[in-house]
């Protein structure tokens, strides 16, 4: 049995487990709502989690992915993230949990001795390097997410005056435009 | 080596993190971020609210007056006896969670003091301790707590984390309005002199020039000029609005958003265009120069100040009724609080009747004052308007019920059916996200505010989740609104969260399928972008 049909032979519970972990990084007394309402536009923050982690937890134990579906999971996961008010290391680390997870719930069967003839540690550790590879997406996407903001920030400004921009663009193309008027120094 | 935290001590999650307290010893945490600029001391004082003084959220102390305590206890004690919703509102609420998980706040923040229900109670614990016999006997026991100055920064950070949607009151069995708790709290606060500047410095503008952008009349004409070049360089006509004259039948108002943002400015090139084409006898007036209101975020005393205006022009021009326009809170303000702030209405004022169609409106008997979508949908439904929608057959569009108007005065279906006959493509959102149950755009209640980005984008999170959907699977490239702080506020949502969907008012979209006698061939749209589908040139036909 290799890595990838080990882990997703549990993948039901093994999801549920990091999924209640992204959880944890939320207060106490709204976790019950996020677990429990499974409707995707009444509690769209913990079934978009819930969605995403399915997705990257195939991506990460080695099944076929589409690297767009799991990109765009990984991204709706952290661009939800990147605006709600937390800290860069747990808006992408809780990704990270899985690790703990995994260290606790399959690395145990990996070690097994009647598994050592395979190269099941080695299958181990590059399902690791795989949620490394996540982990620095989700850095590029968080970065990219947050600039994402200072540039609307700014749009807005500009969008909220767009009048008096036009306004004072056409004051200046006129007095750029009319001729210079005689006697307009003071020296005399 | 010192000891390096495990990822999940970092990250503070380990499976059973019980929090250190309770929800009424959780103190709110504040950050560049999490709260709105304060409003400036001399404009408050101007305002003629006594306790201004300087102070900044991320102070420890807020320099509160020496009397706080009593300021805020005859503040409650004044809104309990003008206000018995308050009272009621305070004692009937039984917990039951109808409303927690309804607020887009909560919903886009998960923070449990953005449960409607909580939020109240953030108020309703301090009124327990001082107006309740068992509050003031047994305390906590009776969730009752003694105010103390973190009670005061908790309620600037979450009473200003309120959009005053009303979303909750919906669900709410006894029908609690956390609005109008929200407008009393922040009443309460600007008593000790606290108040946000994005709102207050509108409130000042308006009360000074008559509009929240501070646009002095001849700006305000100069602006509007500008929109009519534009409005002549689309169609070939030239549309001359009327200023401040008498004897007009009917006065426009709208808010100054859509005369001076984008993209508002096309909803109102749409309101010319359409007047222009039916000819409709009205006058715009540089003084009733805003239909949105920000004092009725904050005070009932200022939203009445600055609402007066609206019957004071319309007896000042003598016409016989309003036309309003596009606009959320604005409506309010006009169904809910008008007549009782400023009615009756002027002896000058009548009835609308439509004088296009003869339809009365016997729905604004009262106020006088008709909103446009139910005079455009009016106009439809006689056939008195030529549209082509095929104009806008590059639009898939859905729509976005703007709480107020949704919510405070049940329009729904009047948007819905101008949108069927100007856009082919009409796409509704997922039930429980529309009409009634609409999700806020997250910056509602004068919350529209730069700094506040983050706060803003999560909580208008639910709206654009549902826009989404129909992004994903339906080809939604366009969301059309009837609120001039959604169409300021949408576009940077979506932005973040659904790009490729661009945002407009409803007569945005009327004007562009609008064909005006004597117009040249449409070749462009109202923000002068290239139609797809071009109107056939009548000359290049010929030569064919």
């Amino acid at each position: 049995m290799d890595i990838t049909e080990l882990c997703s032979n549990r993948r039901e519970a093994l999801t549920e487990l990091w999924v209640n972990r992204f959880f944890a990084t939320y207060p106490l007394d709204s976790k019950g709502f996020m677990r429990t309402k499974r409707d995707r536009f009444a509690n769209p923050v913990g079934e978009t989690t819930r969605m995403a982690a399915g997705i990257l937890f195939d991506a990460v134990i080695g099944m076929d992915a589409d690297s767009a579906t799991v990109k765009q999971a990984l991204h709706d996961l952290i661009w939800i993230r990147a605006v709600q008010d937390m800290p860069p290391s747990k808006a992408v680390g809780a990704l990270y949990l899985l690790k703990e997870i995994l260290r606790s719930e399959v690395l145990p069967e990996c070690l097994k001795p009647e598994r050592s003839g395979f190269s099941v540690l080695n299958d181990y550790l590059a399902m690791e390097s795989r949620l490394d590879t996540l982990g620095l997406m989700a850095l590029d996407m968080y970065s990219e997410a947050r600039e994402r903001v200072f540039r609307i920030r700014v749009e807005e400004v500009k969008r909220s005056q767009s009048q008096v921009i036009r306004l004072a663009k056409l004051r200046r193309e006129q007095a750029e435009s009319a001729p210079e008027t005689e006697n307009r120094g003071v020296e005399e | 080596m010192a000891k390096m935290p495990t990822p999940e001590e970092l990250l503070a999650v380990t499976p059973a993190s019980f929090p250190k307290e309770g929800w009424m010893d959780t103190k709110p945490d504040f950050h560049p971020g999490s709260f709105c600029y304060p409003a400036k001391t001399e404009i408050l004082k101007g305002l003629g609210f006594e306790n201004a003084h300087d102070w900044a959220p991320d102070n420890e102390d807020w320099e509160l007056p020496e009397n706080w305590e009593d300021i805020i206890h005859n503040s409650l004690q004044d809104a309990l006896n003008k206000h018995r919703s308050l009272k009621v509102f305070m004692d009937c609420c039984v917990r039951c969670g109808a409303c927690a998980d309804k607020c887009h706040f909560f919903i886009g923040t998960n923070d449990p003091k953005n449960m409607p229900v909580l939020r109240a109670e953030l108020l309703r614990s301090v009124y327990r301790k001082d107006f309740t016999t068992a509050g003031r006997l047994l305390g906590k026991i009776a969730g009752a707590r003694k105010l103390d100055k973190s009670i005061i920064k908790e309620w600037f950070i979450y009473f200003y984390q309120c959009t005053e949607c009303r979303r909750c009151s919906l669900f709410c069995p006894y029908g609690i309005d956390t609005a109008e708790i929200t407008v009393i709290v922040r009443q309460m606060l600007l008593d000790l002199g606290l108040g946000i500047h994005w709102i207050m410095n509108s409130v000042n503008d308006c009360n000074r020039t008559g509009n929240h952008l501070g646009v002095q009349p001849h700006s305000m004409r100069e602006i509007v000029e500008f929109l009519c070049d534009d409005i002549e360089t689309i169609t070939g006509i030239r549309v001359d609005p009327p200023w401040n004259e008498k004897g007009h039948e009917v006065i426009f108002i709208t808010p100054s958003g859509d005369y001076f943002a984008d993209p508002g400015i096309y909803t109102f090139m749409g309101y010319l265009m359409l007047f222009h084409e039916i000819g409709l006898d009205y006058t715009l007036s540089t003084y009733a120069s805003e239909g949105g209101n920000f004092g009725s975020f904050v005070s009932f005393d200022v939203a009445k100040k600055l609402n007066a205006k609206m019957y004071a022009e319309a007896e000042r021009l003598g016409v016989k009724w309003i036309l309003g326009g596009e606009c959320g809170h604005m409506w309010r303000v006009v169904n809910q609080y008008m007549a009782t702030y400023n009615g009756p209405t002027p002896p000058n004022m009548e009835v609308p009747v439509s004088p296009i169609t003869g339809t009365v409106f016997k729905n604004a008997a009262a106020t006088k004052m008709v909103h446009i979508a139910e005079f455009t949908a009016d106009l439809i439904k006689h056939n008195k308007l030529n549209l082509r929608p095929e104009r806008n057959n590059h639009i898939i569009t859905t729509w976005h019920d703007s709480c107020n108007p949704a919510r405070a005065m049940g329009l729904l279906e009047e948007p819905r059916y101008i949108l069927r006959h100007v856009c082919n493509n009409f796409v509704e959102m997922p039930e429980h996200t529309i009409r009634e149950e609409t999700f806020c755009c997250g910056s509602g209640s004068g919350l529209n505010a730069e700094e506040i980005m983050d706060q803003r984008l999560r909580g208008g999170f639910p709206r654009a989740n549902a826009l989404r959907y129909v992004h994903d699977t339906k080809g939604v490239n366009w969301m059309g609104c009837v609120c001039a702080l959604d169409r300021a506020a949408l576009p940077p949502l979506v932005d973040y969260w659904v790009p490729g969907v661009t945002v407009s008012g409803l007569h945005e979209l009327v004007a562009n399928a609008l064909v005006m006698k004597g117009e040249i061939p449409r070749t462009m749209d109202l923000r002068q972008e290239d139609l797809p589908f071009p109107d056939e040139d009548p000359a290049a036909s010929e030569e064919a």
